[in-house]
């Protein structure tokens, strides 16, 4: 028996030791909205080509999404200021933009040993031109590190067929 | 007019009636008699060629029960000697068995071998019967984590921690030399903590915030299911092992952070813990202990096995 429980010991030592090992980060290190497409009236994502997206203020006017067809994009907020505003420009619409500006509060988070702190934000207001988009609707006002889409935008675009109102989330319309 | 006659009785009816009195008499004596004899003479038992053996005691067997046989009480010899056998495959220890003391080494010699956190705690293990040990662990945890490739300084402040629950010795049958046994733990800590150094890189605004987060304070409540070992290793000291399987029942979340360390629980992500700890026991009760076996004289064989020896 004593021999038994010495066995056991080191088995049970060396297995603990062999087990330690690091998770990573699967949270995500920073807190970005996320923005997606949509048609009017419906949970149909669309995509539009020749867009752009950057940020009114953003050092070199750097893009955030230069000139391409997109469906979802991510807006950085800015942790040092309570208020960001970011610009749809419409390349293949000469001079027609939309802009979006979001009001918020940054609260710096520690996420976990692995992905340290970012900032989460809390949205209080926002606005948008209607210039091109028809509305937009933050239905999640807190901004995690959590990636979902928290930012939609609605287009009035025409559907593809008129029985497409079935709404499936897969379905995927373009315009320009 | 007649004269009535006396009808004289003849010999032979005077013959019975002298035998209807006498034999009820005779009967009587006769069951009277039958009565007062011994049962033994009586009493009628199939008799074996080997009944009138005597069975000698097995080698090993107390000067008690030997008196017994010798007396000729093989009976009561039997039932002692089956009675001893009964301890000696059960033995029964007292309620106060020992209580033992312990100090978990784990944490320390992992934290000198650079784990970023841990705890030191002591604790106290009433043994009952052998079998049912309610303990206590007292101790005090921290952390301390500063990645090189995030920027934060995770500094867990030393923080008490209290765990309650009992361990069941399998090896009961055994000297509490050498425990293998299961338990329980519930467990409570309220701690504090402070996040420093941070820096936050938002490389699409080109910005590094510089900020801390300070006077974090949390509270935790767990449950904790464990296996575990224990090994003499020299006079009273011994060693042990335990396995644990722990989950969070409460942990109460800040605004700015989820706490990463729970004094005495550990990380707030793993569900396997182990410790190693070093323990001194207390004898408690130790004339009411069974004998050791190492100490008795195994008997050759017990009841029915003995050579029969005649008179």
């Amino acid at each position: 028996m004593k021999r038994l429980l010495q066995i056991v010991s080191l088995l049970l030592a060396g297995t603990l030791i062999m087990g330690c090992s690091d998770d990573g980060c699967i949270d995500g290190t920073r807190a970005l909205p996320h923005a997606a497409l949509y048609r009017v009236g419906s949970t149909t994502q669309i995509s539009i080509e020749n867009l752009a997206v950057y940020a009114i203020g953003a050092p070199g006017d750097t893009l955030i999404e230069d000139t391409a067809t997109l469906k979802e994009f991510y807006l950085p907020l800015r942790p040092s200021t309570d208020r960001c505003s970011f610009v749809l420009d419409y390349t293949d619409l000469e001079d027609t933009r939309d802009t979006i500006t979001v009001k918020y509060e940054g609260v710096p988070f520690f996420v976990s040993e692995d992905c340290g702190v970012s900032f989460f934000f809390n949205i209080t207001e926002y606005s948008y031109t209607q210039h091109v988009l028809q509305q937009v609707d933050i239905p999640d006002l807190a901004i995690t590190n959590v990636d979902r889409i928290s930012v939609k935008i609605y287009y009035p675009v025409a559907s593809s067929s008129d029985d497409d109102d079935s709404n499936d989330d897969t379905t995927d319309e373009s315009t320009e | 007019m007649t004269t009535p006659t006396m009808i004289q009785p003849t010999k032979a009816q005077n013959d019975v009636k002298r035998l209807l009195f006498i034999l009820p008499i005779l009967l009587c004596a006769v069951t009277s008699a039958i009565a007062q004899q011994p049962d033994s003479l009586r009493r009628i038992s199939p008799v074996r060629p080997q009944t009138n053996i005597v069975l000698t005691p097995p080698k090993g067997t107390s000067e008690e029960i030997i008196q017994q046989y010798v007396s000729g009480d093989t009976a009561k010899a039997k039932a002692q000697e089956r009675k001893d056998s009964l301890a000696r495959i059960y033995p029964h220890y007292p309620l106060l068995t020992d209580v033992t003391f312990g100090v978990n080494i784990m944490d320390p010699v992992m934290m000198a071998f650079g784990q970023k956190y841990g705890a030191i705690d002591l604790s106290a293990t009433l043994n009952m019967w052998n079998r049912l040990q309610p303990v206590l662990e007292l101790g005090l945890g921290r952390a301390s984590i500063k990645p090189d490739d995030l920027f934060y300084h995770y500094k867990g402040k030393w923080s008490p921690f209290v765990r309650v629950g009992a361990n069941y010795n399998f090896l009961f049958k055994k000297t509490p030399d050498y425990q293998a046994y299961f338990g329980f733990r519930l467990g409570f800590s309220a701690f504090k903590y402070d996040i420093t150094d941070i820096a936050i890189t938002e490389p699409y605004w080109r910005e590094v915030t510089t900020l801390d987060i300070l006077n974090q304070k949390s509270h935790a409540f767990w449950g904790e299911a464990l296996v575990g070992l224990r090994i003499k290793i020299w006079g009273p000291l011994s060693a042990g092992w335990q396995l644990k399987y722990h989950g969070l029942f409460k942990l109460k979340d800040t605004p700015n952070s989820k706490p990463w360390y729970v004094p005495g629980y550990g990380k707030r992500t793993g569900p396997i813990t182990a410790s190693f700890s070093i323990y001194y026991t207390l004898p408690l009760s130790r004339s009411k202990w069974p004998a050791k076996k190492a100490d008795e004289k195994k008997p050759d064989t017990l009841s029915g096995k003995s050579s029969p020896v005649m008179d």
